[in-house]
């Protein structure tokens, strides 16, 4: 196979170009920010409600919301996006894990400081989420 | 001794530019519908089912045919090695390009 290094070079922008024809955000990591809101509005609630006995309604309510519109977008995404770039899966699967185990495990503290570090840490899994599928994107 | 030129690297498989085409789109992604791919490579149903079936033949495609009622739905993505060749028949490419001996 004979090749020249001009050729060879428009093949190499030819594969660019084909390339960026699928790329384009995954709306599916906003359905991920909206589950990460339900779970800090619902931890910074709760605590709350633990310790001035408020109503709980209020913070379920909002948690409910959250969720509702991460469904939504959930639905949107698998009707709309077509296709997903290249190991989507794995960083969707590995963000949606270190949700629920937080989730799961972490235990609603009575001290303020840790309430509103857990409230923080579920919007900082949907930055670590975002800021990784914009790498790969670049990459 | 000196280094074989790196053309003897490029994959005959990718010389085709509806395959090289197909590889370059499957590579981003993790899978594409037969349609989306077809649209997206301007070109006509048998034509992509020929070359797609050809990459296939390298193993270096695989084809996921599922059906909706009656109505049969294709999806290609790139098998690890299709990406491996793909990739190494890229770095030939920029090793060319960069008009190394």
């Amino acid at each position: 196979m004979s090749i020249t290094p001009e050729q060879a070079d428009q093949q190499l922008h030819d594969a660019a170009a084909l390339d960026r024809l699928t790329a384009a955000f995954n709306p599916a990591w906003l359905s991920y920010v909206f589950l990460t809101a339900a779970a800090s509005s619902y931890t910074l609630g709760f605590w709350y409600v633990q310790e001035t006995g408020g109503l709980l309604w209020p913070v379920i309510a909002t948690t409910l919301g959250w969720v509702i519109l991460g469904l939504v977008v959930t639905a949107f995404t698998l009707i709309r996006h077509r296709h997903n770039r290249r190991g989507f899966s794995y960083r969707w699967m590995a963000l949606m894990v270190a949700w629920m185990m937080t989730w799961i495990l972490a235990p609603i503290p009575a001290d303020p400081v840790w309430a509103v570090v857990l409230t923080l840490l579920y919007p900082g899994y949907a930055v670590i989420g975002i800021t990784w599928e914009f790498l790969a994107e670049r990459r | 001794m000196s280094q074989p030129h790196p053309r003897r690297d490029l994959d005959p498989v990718f010389t085709n530019p509806l395959r090289f085409s197909l590889m370059a789109l499957l590579a981003g992604v993790e899978r594409m519908n037969f349609r989306d791919a077809r649209d997206y490579l301007e070109t006509t149903d048998s034509t992509l089912s020929k070359h797609a079936s050809a990459l296939e033949t390298a193993g270096y495609l695989q084809v996921r045919k599922l059906f909706r009622g009656k109505k049969p739905l294709t999806s290609y993505s790139l098998s690890t090695a299709g990406l491996q060749a793909w990739r190494s028949h890229l770095a030939a490419l920029r090793a060319i390009a960069a008009n190394e001996p």
